[in-house]
Formats: structure tokens, C-alpha cells, sequence
């Protein structure tokens, strides 16, 4: 099932999809996008719930002598990469449905003045 | 050993190890029981025995003796491999082992702020088996914010979105349940 394309679920997939093979977390995305990390929980965990997004621990050795915990990083599946890019694309479409726009009548191919 | 004995074993292990270090964390290692120790007297009796495991592992973790110690636990408790109270102490050891190793992580990294504490106390509308992971996560994120006021920011913005995520991961729980 896909998740709600609310505004912020779409920065956030957009932002994961610039660079879809860096993993990011929760802070950053939320420097990125501009959103409270109040916001972007529970998006990612929204997005986690339907497999786009897997999220893993940062290694050990990634931080040396920084001595901090780990963070916790985000990046998309390739079901999700996939899903995403439609999802964000049909988002920006005009209305398909019925052939209208916000309630303005759509001509039919070929019917055009 | 069957691959789903050894991977359990391995994840107790780890978890088991995250106590050790948060303990040394927290106090100094040869203050490490007191870290552990309250946390057993917390669980009632049937715990009683798992979180004093846990601890003694911790205990001699904190004092290099991880290794020893860790593959030696079941023995000192024991309990006969492949039973249902073993498969049940271990699972309920690695549990409570990850629960104190966030809230250790996070009291160790937070700022004692009223926001950090609200934070920590307002996790438990999480459900409890994803709770230490979203501490250890939040942990992970304000040791790297600088400055207090920044820090505090950080905990009350998360602590607004704190109900829709709780919302999120009951109903992804229950829906993952049917």
C-alpha cells in the first residue's frame, strides 16, 4: 500500500532520491527539507512500514574516536526508488481523471478549436 | 548449533555487549553494577534471574572479560540449551539488555533538559519492542547537535511529532499482527 503523498512525504522522497544510493538520517533529512524531525519520523517510519525505505545502524568504525552513538540511516529500496519516482510524478500531473483540471473541463484529443 | 541457535546467540551477544557499554558509558567501570543492578530489582522475579545475567555479563564486560563471560552465560544460569525457558530468558535478556543500553545511551547524551526528559518518558507510547531503537536513534542525533539551546530544539520538535509516530508504528504493528 502506498503511503500518503502529503507535501512533506514528497520533500522527503525527494530528497532521498537526488542521491538514492547515499544513506541519510533523520537530522539530516530534516536539514535538507527544511521540516522539524517531529515531522519526519514519522514519514520514515510511515515509509519503512511499506518497504520503500530500509533504515540500518551506522558501523562502528565509520565514526573513529568520535565516541557517540550510532545514527540511524535511511535509504531507499530499490522497490521504493521505483515507487517513489511514480508516485512524485503522478503527484505533479495534472488531474488525470475524467480529463479535468481543478474542475475545468479537458477537451478530448482532437476536439480542440 | 542450528544458524537460527547461532544468529540468536550472536544477537544476545550484542545486545548483551551494548549493556556493557553502556554501563561504562554511564559510571565507571567499576561503578558498573550500579547501572545494571537497579535495573534488575525493577523486573520482579521473573526477571530476576535474566536482568542478574545480564548484569554479571555487563559486569565482566566492563572489566575485558566480554568474551569469556558472554559465551559462558547460559551455562552460569543453567539452563539447558534449546528449552523454552532458555529460548525465553535469552529473548527477554537481549530485551532488556537493548531497553537499558537507549535509556543509558540517551540519559548519557541527552541534555538533562525538561524536553529530553519529556522525550524519554513519552517513548513509552511507543510500542515497547521498537522503543529502544527510536531512543538509540534520537541518542544518535543530538550527540551530534551542538550547543544546548539547539539540542532542546531538537528534543521538542521531535516530542511534537512523538503521537503521529506512535500512531504510525501501532497501527503498521497491528496490521503487520493480521
Amino acid at each position: 500500500m502506498a503511503p500518503r503523498m502529503t507535501l512533506q512525504t514528497q520533500l522527503v522522497l525527494r530528497t532521498l532520491l537526488a542521491e538514492p544510493s547515499q544513506g541519510r538520517y533523520g537530522l539530516e533529512i530534516s536539514e535538507l527539507t527544511g521540516l522539524p524531525t517531529g515531522t519526519i519520523y514519522p514519514i520514515m517510519a510511515r515509509l519503512e512500514a511499506v518497504r520503500w525505505v530500509e533504515s540500518t545502524w551506522e558501523q562502528d568504525d565509520s565514526h573513529p574516536g568520535e565516541g557517540r552513538p550510532r545514527r540511524r540511516y535511511y535509504h531507499l529500496t530499490p522497490d521504493g526508488i521505483e515507487q517513489s519516482r511514480l508516485s512524485l510524478a503522478q503527484a505533479y500531473r495534472p488531474a488525470a481523471s475524467g480529463g479535468r483540471l481543478a474542475g475545468i473541463p479537458w477537451p478530448e484529443p482532437g476536439t480542440a478549436q | 548449533m542450528t544458524a537460527r541457535s547461532r544468529a540468536r546467540a550472536n544477537d544476545y551477544r550484542r545486545r548483551v555487549d551494548d549493556i556493557a557499554r553502556a554501563a561504562s558509558l554511564e559510571f565507571a567501570p567499576s561503578a558498573a553494577r550500579s547501572a545494571v543492578a537497579p535495573y534488575a530489582l525493577h523486573q520482579g522475579k521473573a526477571w530476576d534471574l535474566i536482568a542478574r545475567a545480564a548484569y554479571r555479563a555487563a559486569y565482566s564486560a566492563a572489566y575485558q572479560e566480554a568474551a569469556t563471560s558472554l559465551l559462558k552465560l547460559p551455562d552460569r544460569d543453567h539452563l539447558p540449551d534449546g528449552s523454552t525457558w532458555s529460548t525465553v530468558a535469552v529473548d527477554a535478556a537481549a530485551a532488556a539488555a537493548s531497553r537499558a543500553y537507549a535509556v543509558a545511551v540517551f540519559r548519557q547524551n541527552a541534555q538533562r533538559s525538561s524536553a529530553a526528559w519529556l522525550l524519554r518518558s513519552l517513548a513509552h507510547l511507543l510500542p515497547a519492542d521498537v522503543r529502544g531503537r527510536w531512543l538509540q536513534e534520537w541518542a544518535g542525533e543530538v550527540a551530534t547537535i551542538e550547543g544546548r539551546r539547539a539540542k532542546v530544539r531538537y528534543a521538542w520538535q521531535t516530542l511534537r511529532g512523538l503521537p503521529g509516530l506512535a500512531w504510525t508504528l501501532w497501527t503498521s504493528a497491528a496490521e503487520a499482527q493480521r
